[in-house]
């Protein structure tokens, strides 16, 4: 259910995944590959947030401290780590190793106490001693790395000689002492050829352990992007959703960008409820109602669980979907007529291929809603008929009563309350802005209703947006025309 | 001994007028005079330095031979150039063209190469992490030409060499190495006022000198560069500021001529940070040429500093 780069900022993803902060390369690498699960791989989507929801029973623990502070230290060395059984390894690469290995004993001591009561399944992390006795055969836990004379006859013989004349140059001067000098290049050089053999017979010893090695490399990284998933429900909320074979409901579900943004105002979103199955349904509501703002903070919500992340509602109940699909006019960023017709047609096509070969979430923000009235209604309801049969979800915000009528399901936003214009033109007069002063009558709550009304109240938000005097009349009147 | 001098310093940076200033000599010199002690040194470079031919004149250049215990930072790439037994203590996250800076020590004595990083922050990080290694003194191989001196935050001591290769004419020689110790040497300033991130001050805040030559005052405070530009504004002038207060001495960058005309304006120089010029060596052999007359050569260049002056080919143990 992959989304085009336009569509993820469409449904306000970013705001998400900036505050998703893995806190080492490899987790920030597997943050980047991010993405929706697909069919073959939904067990994995399970566990994936299962393991999350472990994670966050496990509260806080000085282990997953430890864990932090180890995935800070951790570096990517997945080159070094293919290079492992090259006979030309070097002494920094075999450092870069036995460091890792000593991270890693550390990090997978403190993966296994958590283990016992997290019970993670989709995790393992072990650590490879073999192969640190091979770079650390005392067994120091010393962090740094030098090649031994120990290790290799040849090597402490030539390290054996080169201590001796640098004894002898160090006592020495002139032209004895470039004489020396000269000397001490062939010992350097037979130290450097003992050096090298005996790095490469290490590498070669590793070998074994390799596959070993990088599996724990990926498992760090899997943890990380988990531990940050973690960290992010505590910021911004979320809740465990559970996967069903149909039914798509949220309980009082929030956009956390919309949030974040009414907060900064001085106001709140309101949480959103809604149930939906397979077939039809639609979203009517006054103008500036939320009910593109519901679409967007479905559509996020949806794809969030399909990419292993919580979904920010009290309760979800979320189907496998095979696609996510969209479909908007792009009259938003002020491109109407033809070209926002065509693609929303477009859209409405892959939809509808899409419906064909897998389960999908489909949703429409008022179809056609540039082209006239007469044959709009005739689109949507044609959008209406063939996805009610056709075994996905589908959403459709229209105005349109006829349209309404035609649904099995109707949700409507609530609006506008009871409405008291004079007391909105008192407070705009008293200085209060014109979209504070909306938010103040309108009600963004969903519910679903029976009848297929559609509430008509473009006028009032017309009114309480104080839009010129002569030019309200002129509409007023023709609101009169038609009653008569 | 040179060594002396650095004493009291626990961060010393090197450097040289030119190529071929004696530089490196006087670095080898510093780690003899730490040895003899027992002061366990850790060394690093700005940049890439120590080569063994000189890649600008072909000369041969004295490499850095140090002694067993001696910690040292340099580049990845340059590591099979030390001939060194090493340990590998630390990779440190900094990169150079020549890759990451690695930290060692040596087990053995030996050549090395120095690559470190050009950053001022990333140096004062790296000398940071040489002092956590348990170096007592940290050496830093600076850069040539004083538009990239060590700054005040990377070093508290400076050791600046000098030689017959900056040019032939031994007293031109004298008077730039004279007019670099200067600016080395600028006094202290007063409190400097908050000034954001304005670029001048001088009774309010400005954006530009010609504004703030209106302004109010006898105290001008200049961040970032005081430029020749800026220079021939002030000299055009008739009322000028009597002080003009820099951030260190590294940000001068002016021509002796102009700076010679400001003073002679009375215009007096301050700087808010310093870093000690500990002595001056001088080389009078020439990569290039004729060698000076090394006595009058050291005779000229302590008549124009206050620091000792050194000839440390005099005591070089080889050369």
């Amino acid at each position: 259910m992959e989304l085009t780069p336009s569509q993820q900022q469409d449904i306000g993803l970013a705001f998400v995944l900036d505050r998703l902060q893995p806190l080492s390369p490899l987790g920030r690498e597997r943050k980047r590959a991010l993405g929706p699960y697909d069919r073959s791989r939904r067990a994995e989507l399970i566990r994936e947030l299962s393991d999350l929801d472990r994670t966050l029973a496990l509260g806080e623990d000085p282990a997953l401290d430890r864990l932090r502070q180890g995935l800070m230290q951790l570096r990517d060395i997945r080159g070094t780590v293919a290079r492992i059984g090259n006979r030309d390894m070097d002494q920094v690469e075999l450092f870069e190793l036995k460091r890792y290995l000593l991270l890693l004993r550390g990090l997978a001591e403190d993966f296994r106490s958590l283990q016992e009561r997290a019970r993670w399944a989709g995790l393992a992390l072990a650590d490879v001693p073999e192969a640190l006795s091979i770079l650390d055969p005392e067994g120091s836990g010393n962090p740094t790395f030098s090649l031994r004379s120990s290790w290799s006859a040849d090597l402490a013989e030539a390290r054996r000689d080169k201590t001796e004349i640098e004894k002898q140059i160090a006592l020495s001067a002139g032209a004895a002492r470039e004489a020396l000098l000269i000397r001490r290049t062939d010992i350097v050089l037979r130290e450097a050829e003992a050096e090298q053999r005996l790095c490469g017979r290490l590498s070669q010893r590793l070998q074994p352990h390799q596959a070993a090695i990088a599996g724990s490399l990926s498992a760090l990284g899997h943890l990380d992007l988990l531990l940050a998933k973690a960290a992010l429900v505590r910021e911004l909320g979320g809740k465990k959703p559970t996967l069903t074979e149909g039914e798509l409901s949220f309980r009082d579900m929030v956009h956390p960008a919309l949030a974040d943004v009414l907060k900064n105002q001085g106001a709140a979103f309101t949480p959103l409820t809604i149930s939906l199955s397979p077939g039809a349904a639609v979203l009517t509501g006054a103008n500036m109602g939320g009910k593109s703002v519901c679409l967007k903070t479905l559509a996020l919500n949806v794809y969030l669980v399909h990419c292993g992340l919580f979904p920010f509602a009290r309760e979800a109940r979320v189907p496998f979907f095979d696609q996510l699909c969209l479909v908007r006019g792009e009259g938003e960023d002020g491109r109407e007529g033809l070209s926002s017709f065509g693609g929303e047609l477009m859209a409405a096509d892959a939809a509808a291929r899409a419906v064909q070969t897998g389960f999908c979430l489909v949703l429409f923000d008022e179809f056609a809603r540039g082209t006239n009235p007469a044959e709009s209604v005739k689109l949507q309801q044609g959008v209406l008929r063939f996805f009610e049969g056709s075994g996905s979800v589908c959403l459709l915000v229209t105005h349109y009563e006829a349209v309404a009528a035609r649904a099995g399901r109707r949700f409507l936003t609530r609006g506008i309350r009871d409405l008291d214009v004079a007391e909105g033109r008192r407070m705009m007069a008293a200085g209060a802005d014109k979209l504070t002063v909306l938010r103040r009558f309108m009600d963004y709550g969903i519910e679903q209703i029976d009848e297929a009304a559609v509430p008509q109240r473009a006028l009032t938000v017309a009114e309480l947006l104080g839009v010129e005097e002569g030019l309200l009349a002129a509409i007023r009147r023709e609101y009169i025309l038609s009653e008569d | 001994m040179l060594f002396d001098l650095i004493a009291p310093y626990t961060t010393v940076c090197l450097a040289g007028m030119c190529k071929n200033a004696g530089k490196t000599t006087a670095l080898n010199a510093l780690i003899r005079g730490a040895a003899a002690r027992g002061v366990l040194l850790g060394l690093t470079s700005i940049g890439r330095d120590g080569e063994r031919e000189d890649l600008v004149t072909g000369t041969y250049k004295p490499p850095i031979y140090v002694t067993g215990g001696t910690l040292f930072a340099t580049s990845r790439g340059l590591l099979p150039r030390c001939d060194v037994t090493g340990e590998i203590l630390s990779l440190t996250g900094l990169y150079t063209p020549l890759g990451e800076v690695v930290i060692l020590r040596a087990l053995s004595d030996g050549f090395v190469e120095l690559a470190g990083p050009s950053m001022r922050e990333q140096i004062v990080a790296l000398e940071a992490a040489l002092k956590g290694f348990g170096a007592e003194k940290v050496l830093v191989d600076g850069a040539l030409f004083r538009r990239s001196l060590c700054a005040p935050e990377a070093a508290e001591g400076i050791l600046l060499s000098t030689g017959a290769s900056l040019g032939p004419d031994m007293h031109r020689t004298v008077a730039d190495t004279a007019f670099v110790a200067e600016l080395l040497g600028l006094p202290i300033s007063g409190p400097w006022p908050d000034m954001g991130d304005r670029r001048f001050a001088r009774g309010g805040l400005f954006d530009d000198l010609a504004s703030a030559l209106e302004g109010q005052g006898d105290a001008l405070f200049v961040t970032g560069a005081f430029t020749d530009a800026m220079a021939a504004l002030l000299l055009r002038r008739k009322g000028i500021p009597a002080e003009i207060n820099l951030e260190d001495g590294t940000r001068l960058l002016l021509s002796r001529e102009n700076y010679e005309k400001l003073r002679a304006r009375g215009v007096a120089f301050r700087v808010r940070d310093r870093n000690d010029l500990v002595a001056v060596t001088v080389n009078p052999s020439s990569a290039y040429g004729a060698p000076y007359d090394a006595a009058a050569f050291q005779r000229l260049m302590a008549e124009r500093v206050s620091v000792p002056v050194m000839n440390i080919w005099e005591e070089s143990a080889w050369n």
